[in-house]
């Protein structure tokens, strides 16, 4: 434990003397400052989709019952479920405003006015929030992207290059420690920026016990996908185009969160679509752990992990066979 | 005791060795001197002593235990000083030490002690990219004391330095000899050797060519000379003792003497005797 805190106070004074820490503070300002002052707190944008429950509204998808209406809208933040009892319409709506309810819907009714302004919320969401306060999830997600895959990284890069792993390699600590040591440290950078983020565009009516959890989780995740990839390269391009490459197919999923109808299948399987969901549950659901972010999060922590102690202990400090 | 027996090794695994059928062994309170030019393969061995290197042919053995099957914690007991002075720049000396101390799990020598006795105490707050190429040097050598090692490895260890500095740190080495450590160096500066190991070993082309003490290289290979220098013309002449002894004394009687040296050859001399070229190259 002394080894690793050792380790970590030495990699705190050189990462604060990297360039890199203040380029990516200055992406912390400058998602601040856009989210409070330059996103709108509503957008037209945003398609919404429509379901109804016995309205005969041809071509649209059609429920069973008010239940199984309310469930696919549960399950679909941009779906609007209507249906009429006594005379009476009722729109069913998750995660959209009153005035975005009333955009997707005014396309069947004559006049604007006209919209149902019954408006019923499923249990998902209590209130739903700003368009601008519903980007910082995706902020706070490319942010820990780029905190996680870039500090650790470059230093360990720089290490390389300057021998100092050869003089690490002929001492006592093994791989765990030289993992662990950067993990934690980087991980606590990155839980500190997110926080940071949602503190000045949420405040502090978020899920603060799990969004710090999640946050210490995924910036571990992409600091672990950061070094794992960085055992393998040798010159600073090299490693900045693979590192730009790994950035830019994480944050590509950050569109599946703002427009829903571009979520492919690929982007499913990688670990920033759990993460850019799971944060904004943790910021706005009602429940900070609902969902299973979490678990999918940790086990790719878990998996990254692993596989990080197994690239460093073989590829990193173990006799080479040549220098 | 370090032993090493039969060792070998090919980077390229085509049958082309860096290194060939090397054996040598050092004992406590001695100071061994691998000797060559560049790139004679002298810091392959001592990447392979270390394990920076993988085993891939004949022993290397640390009182009997294999280095294929040490553990970590081993490396409490070697200290190692790397020609290539691999510091962080942005940390200062102390900071470096300090950082590098504590990765050791036994008792370290502080910092502050270490950079007085290779004199860099004034500069301990400095940063170590804003060291000169001998204070880093220094500095990495400090390090490599800093676990009070059984087995100190030494890559050029006066490499960069001046000599009054090299003096010193010639001296440090000494002194460590003394506390009974297993002293490697690798050097391509005969002086250094001549002046600090007990035994050497001349490496060239892979393979040790020659290998004891100093002073039996010199008496095998060497030859012992008295040079006169006569008055008048300052001619010059050089007579071997062993084989000319008859003809130097007629010379001492006959001439008038102005001068009297004797000299004896160096390790460079021998090397160069034995493997036809000389260290620089």
């Amino acid at each position: 434990m002394k080894t690793i805190l050792i380790q970590m106070a030495a990699d705190a004074r050189l990462i604060i003397k990297n360039i890199f820490l203040w380029i990516t503070v200055g992406f912390l300002v400058l998602i601040i400052i856009t989210v409070n002052f330059f996103l709108p707190e509503e957008t037209a944008v945003e398609t919404v989709a429509v379901a109804h429950y016995g309205m005969g509204l041809p071509g649209l998808p059609k429920a069973e019952s008010i239940e199984a209406l309310t469930e696919m809208v549960r399950k679909d933040d941009k779906l609007i479920g209507i249906y009429e009892t006594n005379g009476e319409v009722t729109a069913l709506v998750n995660n959209l405003s009153e005035k975005q309810t009333r955009a997707g819907l005014s396309r069947f009714f004559e006049k604007e006015n006209q919209v149902p302004v019954n408006y019923s919320y499923t249990s998902e969401v209590i209130e739903p929030a700003p368009f601008n306060k519903r980007m910082a999830p995706v902020m706070i997600s490319l942010e820990a992207v780029m905190t996680g895959i870039l500090l650790a990284g470059v230093i360990m890069l720089t290490e390389k290059e300057r021998g100092i792993t050869r003089a690490y390699r002929v001492s006592p600590p093994g791989a765990a420690g030289y993992v662990l040591s950067k993990t934690i440290l980087f991980s606590l950078i990155g839980t500190a920026y997110s926080f940071l983020i949602a503190l000045f565009t949420a405040g502090f009516d978020i899920h603060i016990g799990p969004f710090l959890l999640l946050s210490f989780i995924v910036s571990a995740l992409f600091t672990l996908m950061g070094m794992t990839v960085s055992v393998f390269i040798k010159s600073i391009s090299t490693w900045l185009m693979l590192m730009a490459f790994l950035i830019g197919i994480n944050t590509v999923v950050l569109f599946a969160y703002i427009f829903p109808s571009v979520s492919m299948d690929f982007m499913k399987v990688l670990p920033a679509y759990p993460m850019i969901f799971a944060f904004e549950r943790t910021m706005f659901g009602p429940a900070g752990y609902s969902g299973n972010g979490f678990g999918v999060l940790t086990l790719w922590t878990a998996g990254l992990f692993i596989l990080c102690l197994i690239c460093v202990h073989f590829r990193l400090l173990k006799p080479h066979k040549g220098e | 005791m370090l032993k090493v027996s039969n060792l070998s090794h090919d980077y390229e695994g085509k049958g082309k060795f860096v290194v060939k059928d090397i054996s040598f062994e050092i004992n406590r309170g001695e100071i061994f001197g691998f000797l060559g030019p560049s790139g004679a393969g002298k810091s392959t061995v001592q990447n392979i002593m270390t394990g920076l290197l993988k085993l891939q042919a004949g022993t290397v053995t640390y009182n009997g235990k294999s280095i294929t099957n040490i553990s970590k914690s081993f490396y409490n007991r070697i200290g190692v000083s790397f020609e290539q002075p691999n510091l962080y720049p942005e940390l200062t000396g102390e900071e470096n030490l300090r950082y590098f101390a504590g990765l050791f799990g036994v008792p370290t020598t502080r910092p502050a002690e270490l950079l007085e006795k290779v004199g860099l105490r004034g500069s301990a707050k400095k940063k170590a990219g804003d060291y000169s190429k001998g204070m880093k040097q220094r500095l990495v050598f400090a390090r490599a004391l800093l676990n009070n090692p059984e087995y100190l490895f030494l890559d050029e260890p006066t490499s960069g330095l001046d000599p009054s500095v090299a003096a010193k740190i010639c001296e440090l080495i000494s002194e460590e000899k003394k506390k009974g450590k297993v002293i490697f160096i690798t050097t391509h500066n005969m002086e250094l050797a001549d002046r600090l190991c007990d035994r050497v070993a001349f490496l060239d082309g892979g393979i040790i060519r020659a290998m004891d003490t100093p002073y039996n290289l010199k008496l095998r290979f060497g030859s012992q000379t008295v040079k006169l220098t006569y008055r008048g013309d300052m001619k010059e002449e050089l007579f071997d003792i062993n084989n000319e002894r008859e003809k130097l004394i007629a010379a001492i009687a006959k001439k008038e003497v102005s001068t009297i040296h004797t000299s004896e050859a160096t390790l460079e001399d021998i090397f160069i005797k034995i493997t036809g070229r000389g260290l620089a190259s």
